[in-house]
């Protein structure tokens, strides 16, 4: 890349570098409803507490390990929420009739619904009805399905849901051998593996027109020097638009970056084992994380 | 005997305990501040910090692990920091990482932990050699999961590409759920010369877990292959694309851009039409040989996924639109035309505007009928078990119960459901307890005045209810049951006395004193009435485990073992989350008192039956409410072993620690005396599999 970025907007995207990992990813609060009416019914209020708080704190962890491009937390309230329901498969049956029940996932903000989805049967139409057994033990078959949460359906969660979560609202044109956008994230900071699209929404300004549109976008990896003529780099997402934009805009005003795609890249972001799960009490068995 | 000496000897051990004590919580302390610094971008000062503590570690041995903890954080604050720093920067805090970690090393070879990190740092400094020669240090091979991939990275790095794809296969075997592997292994296809995507293929064709727990990763080597190979192999480009188009529709990620991104291949027509027909229900694929396979099959599955989709989003006439068309298009033959019939007949039930005539449901009907009657011909138990279950679900649905003699009427078709299931149970070791099919079995009986069969099978409901963990669902089937006419037979009483026990094991508050009598005395009384074995042999087990599960601190590992071994000695089938639970309680309270190596203390839980036979131990069938198939837990040979052993020491076992690897049981004793050695030596010696007995002290 020859052309030079303005300096001033160089350095909002150095700025913009975080010093640790989680720092600048959306938050997004999880929860698990129990809402087949069926099923709410079986159990006390304190009992459905319980259960979907123990459901959330693991769904918290899966997602969080998952898609490390958002801050997942069970507790506190955040911009957005997303809500995982185990309810009929089609909302608008009768509470007895022979209904599949299943997952529903459910994005919002504070103010309305922002996009939802199925993503996956608990159970079906012939055993919908079946007893629910104890508490623990339906955690345990709502935690066993959610295990079927696999890395397809993550995507599918992805791609139509969570890609309603902005990760950006700002980013500086690029134009050199490669045209494009750079944003103030470097692929660690979402441990991004550099197949993952992206989309750009923003305001394209073409002589006195003005068009709201959307780009989707392929991550790449762009080494910005920190300082005229020094050695250091720091690394930036560097986003190409997947086809050409037509007709080519004056300039853009980007208004806010999304993950459409997300694949991890656990190599940039390896599962190192923290020190507060190291033990060296029998250190000679070469033993380590408990 | 004077006391003294000993009451001396305890207080000095309890003051040492106290200091540790003290001496623990100040590193932990410094741990998690320095935690908290780094997290806050303040690395400087937390391994600052984290140096300071170490400084007040004890010198000599008693301050061995404050030293070495301490070490492993600041070589953890330095790669953690490099993860964020600037190019110029990052090896040099790597480089002081590795360092901290080879003197932690130096003290403690082959520590996991250490070892993994280290080879991280390696990995991220280039250093693959280093890589390969600290993790393959260790002369146990027991290289871990992350162990193992970071070994497949480094030989990736260097283009030894066997090697790596050895590696990562290790780390799918030792870490079988996580998708980490798996994506590692498509990866390294993607950098192999375009014939490997061959054995890709292969691959994916014999590790039926690809596409059962990493979908995301099959759809990846999929697209992969039919990329490599579409232009050399047409067969395999195919069988490869198909795979591919089914996997994305059951995931709910068949896109139209997924559908455009194999770009200009020679089935880009296909992909068009299949596009259109997202778009537009109405616009059936082509009957192209691609899509076309064989039967129809492919573009079933896809019609009923996009279909499913419109549905939970409350769109019943665009669902309606996939289903019956594709029903209508590929006929009753394919597998999938039993999935799309039925969706078509509940929906027409729920909405009967979309078939005002009733046309519809008649060929349906008509087409079931003649389905069943091919199934029947093959002896397809399961096959038929799905055909009564539908058709009882559609009659159900619009309260159409008939009789026992009718087809055309639920009370026909769930009898059937019912029958058929017990086949499959004696035919194919598969039970299945069907609470709810029975209920509104005997429901319907009751409705059209059958109130003899109807008792019947209100008690086999109860059973069913028992058996799925649900007592008062049981109590409230036997009241019914009593309710109607007809002399009750004695299994009645049996079967009030077992619902007794149950629902008093599982009260809070905890089973009665003499657990095990009050089992011994329900079960002898319900042999006597006649209830079935397998029924009693389930019944004994959730009794048992619950019994052990309710007194004061938790299960005994000699309890856990005698639940375990009650499992694997009558082969029950595991029926219901109610029963992992149990297992898992079980398991819990056997590993605190064994050992097992590598990975077999794990459970492998919902594994298709071929893949947990993969795994030399036990095989425990696992019934969960709503599966067609059934699913298996697979339990290691090792952890088989640890709990016959377990149960033959029995009380002693809360007094020792037990290693058990192939066969090899290792006694380690808290305190050694000949006696406790002889007895329990004694005891294992015994134990069917054990081929030598070892003791050591701690």
């Amino acid at each position: 890349m020859s052309t030079p970025v303005r300096l001033a907007a160089l350095g909002a995207l150095l700025a913009a570098a975080p010093a640790v990992a989680g720092a600048q990813r959306p938050a997004v609060q999880v929860e698990f409803k129990l809402a087949a009416p069926t099923y709410v019914t079986r159990f006390t209020a304190a009992e459905r507490r319980r259960l979907e708080d123990t459901v959330s704190a693991g769904l918290e962890a899966v997602l969080g390990e998952r898609l490390r491009f958002l801050s997942f937390g069970s507790g506190a309230p955040a911009a957005y929420r997303l809500t995982i329901s185990l309810d009929r498969r089609d909302r608008a049956e009768g509470e007895d009739s022979l209904s599949e029940v299943g997952f529903h996932a459910t994005l919002a903000d504070s103010v309305r619904d922002l996009a939802t989805t199925y993503l996956l049967t608990f159970r079906g139409a012939d055993a919908a009805l079946d007893p629910l057994g104890t508490v623990d033990a339906f955690r345990l078959e709502i935690e066993h399905k959610l295990g079927r949460l696999n890395d397809a359906l993550v995507t599918q969660l992805v791609d139509r849901v969570l890609s309603r979560v902005p990760v950006a609202d700002s980013a500086v044109v690029w134009r050199g051998d490669l045209t494009g956008w750079i944003l103030p994230r470097s692929p660690r900071d979402f441990c991004l593996d550099l197949r993952s699209v992206l989309n750009v929404e923003g305001d394209f300004l073409k002589g006195p027109l003005t068009m709201r549109n959307e780009v989707q976008v392929r991550a790449a990896k762009v080494a910005l020097p920190v300082g005229a003529g020094a050695p250091d780099t720091v690394a930036r997402i560097f986003a190409m638009p997947l086809a050409p934009i037509q007709p080519v805009p004056d300039t853009v005003r980007v208004l806010a970056v999304y993950v459409l795609e997300y694949r991890l890249d656990r190599e940039l972001c390896p599962r190192l084992t923290p020190p507060a799960d190291v033990t060296f009490h029998d250190a000679g068995d070469g033993g380590g994380a408990p | 005997m004077s006391l003294r000496p000993y009451m001396l000897l305890a207080g000095a051990l309890l003051a040492a305990g106290r200091v540790a004590d003290a001496q623990t919580d100040a590193v932990e302390s410094a741990l998690a501040r320095a935690a908290k610094l780094g997290e806050a971008g303040r690395w400087l000062e937390g391994r600052a910090l984290l140096q300071r503590a170490m400084d007040s570690c004890p010198t000599g041995d008693p301050g061995r692990s404050c030293r070495l903890r301490l070490t492993y954080a600041v070589g953890y604050s330095y790669q953690l920091e490099a993860q964020w720093a600037q190019s110029g920067e990052r090896a040099a805090l790597l480089e002081r990482a590795a360092a901290s970690y080879q003197r932690v090393l130096h003290e403690v070879p082959g520590h996991r932990a250490t070892t993994e990190n280290l080879a991280a740092a390696y990995r991220d400094l280039g250093r693959d050699a280093d890589v390969q020669r600290v993790l393959l240090r260790d002369p146990r091979d027991t290289l871990d999961a992350q162990a193992a991939l970071f070994l497949g990275d480094s030989y990736r790095a260097q283009k030894r590409f066997d090697a790596a794809v050895a590696a990562y296969r290790r780390a799918a075997l030792a870490a079988p759920d996580d998708p980490a592997p798996r994506d590692r292994l498509v990866e390294l296809y993607r950098l192999m010369p375009p014939d490997s995507a061959f054995a890709l293929f292969r691959r994916l064709e014999e590790e039926k877990d690809w596409e059962v727990s990493f979908p995301g990763a099959a759809i990846d080597a999929y697209e992969l292959v039919v990329r490599r190979v579409a232009e050399r192999d047409v067969k395999t480009a195919s069988d490869a694309c198909r795979r591919w188009l089914r996997l994305l529709a059951e995931t709910g990620l068949f896109t139209a851009d997924r559908l455009a991104s194999l770009g200009k291949v020679w089935f880009a027509k296909d992909m068009d039409a299949l596009q259109r027909y997202l778009g537009d229900p109405t616009q059936m694929p082509p009957g192209t040989p691609l899509l076309q396979d064989g039967d129809g099959e492919l573009v079933g599955r896809i019609a009923l996924a996009l279909g499913r989709e419109a549905l939970a989003r409350g769109d019943a006439e665009r669902a309606s639109a996939y289903w019956w068309g594709a029903y209508r298009s590929l006929g009753p033959e394919p597998v999938v035309a039993l999935e799309l019939a039925r969706e078509v007949a509940m929906l027409d039930a729920r909405y009967p505007k979309l078939d005002t005539t009733g046309r519809r449901f008649q060929r349906i009907q008509m087409e079931l009928f003649e389905g069943k009657a091919a199934v029947y011909r093959r002896a397809d138990l399961e096959a038929i078990q799905r055909y009564h279950t539908t058709l009882g679900l559609i009659y159900a649905q619009r309260r159409q119960w008939g009789s026992l003699g009718n087809p055309q009427s639920a009370l026909f078709q769930l009898s059937h459901a019912v029958q058929t299931a017990r086949r499959r149970e004696r035919n194919e070791r598969f039970f299945q307890p069907l609470p709810q099919v029975q209920a509104r079995l005997a429901r319907g009986l009751v409705a059209t005045g059958d109130s003899t069969r109807a008792r019947v099978t209100y008690v086999d409901a109860a059973m069913a209810y028992l058996d799925a963990d649900d007592p008062e669902g049981a109590t409230h089937m036997l009241r019914l049951a009593a309710a109607l006419r007809g002399a009750p037979a004695a299994s009645d009483a049996a079967l009030r006395r077992l619902v007794v026990a149950r629902e008093r094991v599982a009260a809070p508050g905890g089973a009665p004193a003499g657990c095990d009598a009050a089992i011994e005395r329900v079960d002898a009384a319900s042999r006597r009435a006649g209830l079935n074995a397998g029924f009693l042999a389930r019944q004994r087990f959730k009794l048992l485990a619950d019994c052990v599960a309710a007194g004061p601190g938790g299960i005994a590992p000699q309890d856990g073992a005698r639940v375990l071994n009650a499992v694997l000695r009558d082969s029950v089938p595991l029926v219901g989350a109610g029963d992992l639970l149990r297992l898992d309680r079980a398991k819990a309270a056997l590993l605190r008192a064994v050992d097992l190596p590598g990975q077999a203390a794990r459970f492998d839980f919902d594994r298709p039956r071929a893949l947990a036979k993969e795994v030399p131990g036990a095989v425990i069938l696992l019934v969960l409410s709503g599966e067609t198939r059934p699913t298996f837990v697979s339990i290691s040979a090792d952890a088989v072993l640890g709990a016959r052993v377990v149960e033959a020491i029995g009380k002693d076992a809360a007094a020792v620690r037990l290693e058990v690897g192939a066969g090899t049981v290792t006694v380690v004793h808290p305190l050694v005396t000949a006696a406790v050695d002889s007895a329990v030596s004694m005891k294992i010696r015994g134990v069917k599999g054990v081929t030598t007995v070892r003791v050591r002290s701690r």
